[in-house]
Order: C-alpha cells, then structure tokens, then sequence
C-alpha cells in the first residue's frame, strides 16, 4: 500500500521537472529583457501551443500505444491546404462545417496509416515516414504548388486566434486545445478504451491475452491522431493566415514526438500524461518566445533554439532522477 | 536431403534485400521506357554525385539504426562541416590543412550526440532534434544567407575527377566504403557487436560488450562521415551555404529503411542501403528526366517506400521459418 503511494507520487514528479525549467527560462527572459514580463508575452507563449498541443496529444498516444507517427506534420498540411482551397472557392463558407472537413480528411488519412501498420504488421515509423511523403506529394499534385494567399482566409477564422477579439484576454484557438488537451485527459484516465492504450503500450502480449483487441485500439489511436492533426489544420491557417503546401506543417512530426517525450513519455510505450505534454508544447514555446523577444539575432535563433532543447531535457532528467531517488530513499 | 537443399537455396536467394532489388530492376526498366538517354551509363554516373553524399552518411548511418539508435542532425552537419571548412579556408588556412580539420569536426559532432546520448540515456531522437537545429543553425551564423566560394582548382569538381575516365570519385569512395563496412559487419567481432547491442542490449551487457563504447564508436564513426560528406559537397558545390542538404536527413533514413535495415535495430545491411541508394538515384533521375518536380516525385518514393518494406517483412518472416 505504502509502496503504491510512493509510485504514485514518484509518477507526479515527473512533470516538476519540466515546470521547473519553464519557470528558469521564463525568470531569465524576465531578467534579460524586462519586457518580456507582460500579459502580452504570456499570450504569445500560449500561442504557440495551440497546433503543437494538438498534433503532439496525438503522437503522444500513439508513442504510448508503442507506435511512432512521423506523418502527422502532413496530415496537418494536407488538411489545412484542403480547408484553404475551400474557402478560395467561397470565402463565406461556415467554418464549423470546414473544421468537419479537415478533421474528417484526418481520420481519414490517419485510417490509411492504421491499416497499413496494423494489416501488414509493419513497423509505425517506416509506414508512415512513406504515407508522410505520399501525403505531401499529394498536396502538390491537387494544389498544383500554389500558395493560398492571405485574402482568401475569412477575417473570423484569423479572429481566432487574436487576443483582442476574444472576451477574455485569451485567443479562442488556446482555449479549444486546452479544452481538447482535458478531453483526452479524461479519455486516457476514466475509459475503459483510453486505459487499453496503456495496456497494449506496456505488454501487448498480456493485453491481448486479457482479451483486450490490439489491433483495434491501435488503428483507434492512429485515426484519433489523424483527426487531432486535421483540426489542428484550421488552428494552423488562423494563426498563420494562408497556406503553403510545401512549409504547412513539415518538421511538425518532429517537434511533436519532442513536445510528447520532454513532458515525459517513454519511447519504450506505456508511459506518458496528457498534463506532461500540455507542459512539453509550453517549454518550447517559452524557448522560443524567448529568444525571439531577447532580441537575439535572426541568424543565431536556431543554433540557440536547438541547444536550450539539449540543455533542458538534460536538466530535467537530473531533476527527475534526483527527485525520483530522493522518493526511494 | 534433397528437399534442405532446395531451402537453403531459396533461402539464399529470398534475402530481405531481394524486394530492393526487384525495384532496383523495375527502375532501370521504367528509366529505360520513359527516355533512351536513361540507359546512357555515362548520364547516370555523372549524375549520381549528386547524391552520393548523401550515400556516403547513409552507410554509417545504417551501422547506427543496427545498434537500435538514430541520428536526425546528420544533414545539418554536413551542413556545417562545410561552412566551417569555408570560413576556415577564406581566412587563410591553406586547403591542405583545412581537411583533416573538417574531418575532425564531423568527428567531434558526432561525439558529441553519441557522448550525450550514451551519458544522459536520454532517446537518441531527441538530443539529435535538437543538435539538428543547432548545427544548421550554427553554420548559419558564420555564413549569414550569402554563400562562401573561391576555392582552390585541384580542391573544387571532385565529381569531375574520373577513374578509368568514366566513374566519378565520389562513387568510387562510396563503393569502396560500402565493401568495407559490410566485411566489417558481417565478419568481424566488432561487426557482431553491433548487431548484438541493437537485438538484445541486455544480452549484450551480460555478454561483456561495452553497449555504451560501441555506441559511441557508431556515432564517431557516423561523424566522420558527415566530414567526409561536408568535404565532397564544398569540392563539387563549389561553395557552401547554409541551406545546403536541409531535409538530407529524411533521404538518408529513408535510403536505409529502404535497405532493409530494421528501424528498432539489430538487422540490417550495408548491400541493402547501397542498393536502395541507387534506387533512389535511378528513380529521381527518371523523373527528373520527365520534368516531374520534386515534390511530385515524393509521391513515388513514399509508395516505393512502403511496398519494399511490406516485400521485405514478408521475406524476413520467410527467412525466420526456414
């Protein structure tokens, strides 16, 4: 029983860690330039997040369930070039009915990935690092490489994502993937299905022998992450206000699988929380509002981008391992 | 007796690396269908160079994928191997000394993941996602968005040296290493250690392999390669941006994928990943040929992609019973 509770505790402290690196970088931002402490910059970090929490809610199931989807990042594309082909043909369509679409278009596409990996028994990664260039081929050969520009996005979608259009300081997009982000808290704790995905990302083989249908739960996840990235779409054009096939959404997958795995999902399977991830996506934007509000120079962002990543993940493991023995002790 | 026979011969010929070759065949045929200039040998090998870089990281890269680990900075890299070698060059280093540097530098770049993700056993995934943004990034602060050339006539145009006047340096270096590597691997012990940590990393500790040393050997090794790389495409470019090879990263592991090697590590050949390369250049220079784009021809290599890895499973399951 004592010993229950400890890991239970010891699970908890997984994401301190990561706050706990949020807060350094925030306080050295503030420190460097004081006008990084505002509201303002508050809502910019939480701006980042929207797309990248949705899209890594879904890879983070998917590494959970012991498969990795490095296609997301074009299912975000396809889908958000889809939506802004449809209002270029009629900018007064309802978005509601667009965000169907494009949610729709990934579950479809995700459905695609889930039986080739689950028919074929085929590795994730493999299978969708093909459909991840058959998507974006595809983009090109129905868009025929056009850009769709800014004027033909309807103002209400990129309202948005505007903090001054929303009632309460906070843009609209933050506050529906947060909304998502506590759905699929609810999914992955209180239903029967969400503890499944745990079950066959810990021993497929006991889960299976426990009469729970592997191959089902896992197609589930691959559609449940295709249709994450196709809503994410929609967030993705109102935030950035037009779409090109070539740059929507590539290197997503990428950053995604790091947003999932700093917030402390195992590449192993069977570990990871939705609040971990939610924390991962906000460490990065706090990085990267960071170095652009210091006003660090355009070229050395990347270098400094990629080297605070380094840094932080190996922070954070050493404060968890500290905490983590410190528990045992 | 008759009947094993009959197996193991079946068996030698269905190796895994069978499906990449199949599309090996299928891809000089299309080429040959689409344009009579395809079978000129002499077209094809001037424009393999082009990728041979590429080809050169994915040998090494396929030695990392067999330990089970995966390195997403091996474009970048190059990337700023060749930048610094520029700038060092353009500061009046002489070109002799500036290559054994940009050697050492791909060395110290591929050290450096491998010493830290051997030290913090954090995935290998994520400590290169972020050197992959540092590096390209780094190579971007010495050079800004203009581009360095200038270099001396005997260092610049190795795609233009030719042996026996017809095969192109870089191929020859890449044949050379291909040979090599798979002796290295498939004869001997340090070739059965990597198999060993990338199947069974605990059999291998309890077996008295050194699991972290053999990574870190694998990421060195990696490393050099990446200067070997970074070199050629300054020497054929010409010139050296910061742009260059971004997204290298995807071609090369698909280049190994493709080959047959096991993403989760433990199988894999040096054969498969250099038939996969010449796929890949036959493939592109057939729809190059045809004025497909480049983002069109996505399309064909993904669903190349995934059709070889099914014939592949298929074939290592056929393998597995027999």
């Amino acid at each position: 029983m004592k010993a229950k509770e400890k890991r239970l505790s010891g699970m908890a402290l997984r994401e301190v860690g990561v706050v706990a690196i949020i807060l350094i970088i925030y306080v050295i931002g503030c420190l460097i330039e004081p006008r990084f402490f505002s509201f303002d910059v508050l809502v910019n970090i939480l701006l980042f997040t929207p797309v990248l929490l949705l899209i890594s809610l879904g890879e983070m199931m998917e590494i959970i369930s012991q498969n990795l989807d490095v296609s997301v990042g074009s299912i975000m594309g396809f889908a958000a070039t889809v939506g802004g082909a449809i209002f270029r043909y009629d900018k007064s369509f309802p978005i509601i009915v667009v965000f169907l679409v494009t949610t729709g278009i990934g579950v479809v596409l995700g459905l695609i990935n889930g039986l080739l990996v689950t028919r074929f028994k085929l590795p994730s990664v493999i299978v969708t690092l093909g459909t991840m260039n058959i998507y974006r081929g595809l983009i090109f050969i129905l868009m025929n490489a056009k850009q769709i520009d800014n004027m033909y996005i309807p103002q209400n979608l990129i309202a948005l994502s505007q903090p001054m259009k929303s009632v309460i300081g906070i843009p609209y997009t933050v506050i529906i993937a947060f909304a998502a982000a506590a759905l699929v808290a609810l999914f992955l704790r209180r239903f029967k299905t969400g503890r499944e995905i745990y079950a066959i990302g810990c021993n497929r083989e006991a889960a299976e022998l426990r009469g729970i249908n592997a191959t089902r739960i896992s197609m589930l996840v691959f559609i449940i992450a295709g249709g994450l990235s196709g809503f994410a779409a929609m967030l993705f054009i109102s935030r950035v206000g037009y779409v090109n096939p070539v740059t929507a959404g590539s290197g997503m997958e990428f950053t995604a699988v790091a947003a999932a795995v700093i917030g402390g999902t195992s590449m192993a399977g069977g570990v990871g929380t939705t609040l971990g991830t939610v924390l991962g996506c906000l460490l990065l934007g706090v990085i990267y509002n960071s170095i652009s509000y210091i006003g660090i120079s355009g070229y050395w962002q990347d270098a400094i981008y990629g080297a605070i990543i380094i840094i932080a993940v190996i922070i954070e493991k050493l404060i968890k391992t500290r905490l983590v023995k410190g528990q045992e002790a | 007796m008759e009947n094993t026979k009959k197996n193991s011969v079946a068996k030698k010929i269905l190796r895994p690396e069978l499906s990449i070759f199949i599309f090996f065949i299928i891809s000089i045929v299309a080429g040959t269908l689409i344009s009579p200039d395809f079978l000129d040998l002499k077209y094809i090998l001037s424009t393999m160079p082009l990728y041979t870089e590429l080809g050169i990281i994915a040998l090494a890269f396929t030695y990392l994928m067999i330990a089970g680990e995966i390195d997403l900075s091996v474009a970048s890299a190059l990337t700023l191997v060749s930048c610094v070698s520029a700038v060092l060059y353009q500061s009046g280093m002489s070109m002799e000394a500036v290559i054994p540097i940009g050697l050492l530098l791909g060395l110290v770049l591929g050290l450096f993941n491998g010493i830290l993700v051997t030290v913090t056993k954090i995935p290998s995934l994520i400590i290169t996602l972020g050197s992959m943004s540092m590096y390209r990034g780094l190579a971007q602060v010495l050079i800004g968005d203009g581009s360095i050339s200038g270099f001396p006539e005997w260092f610049v145009g190795i795609d233009r040296m030719l042996l026996f006047g017809v095969v192109p340096m870089p191929i020859v270096i890449f044949v050379l290493l291909t040979v090599i590597m798979e002796i290295i691997l498939k004869k001997t012990f340090f070739g059965r250690k990597v198999v060993a940590v990338g199947s069974q990393p605990q059999v291998a500790v309890y077996s008295a392999v050194h699991v972290d040393r053999v990574k870190l050997v694998l990421f060195g090794l990696l490393g050099l390669s990446e200067g070997i790389a970074g070199l050629m495409s300054l020497s054929r470019l010409g010139l050296a941006k910061y742009s260059i090879g971004v997204g290298g990263e995807l071609d090369i592991i698909t280049m190994v994928l493709l080959g047959g090697t096991a993403f989760s590590g433990g199988r894999g050949s040096l054969t498969g990943t250099a038939l996969a390369f010449l796929v890949i250049v036959l493939l592109k220079t057939s729809m190059t040929l045809v004025n497909l784009r480049r983002m069109d021809q996505l399309l064909v290599i993904g669903l190349m992609l995934i059709i070889v890895i099914i014939l592949t499973d298929k074939l290592n399951k056929y393998q597995d019973q027999s």
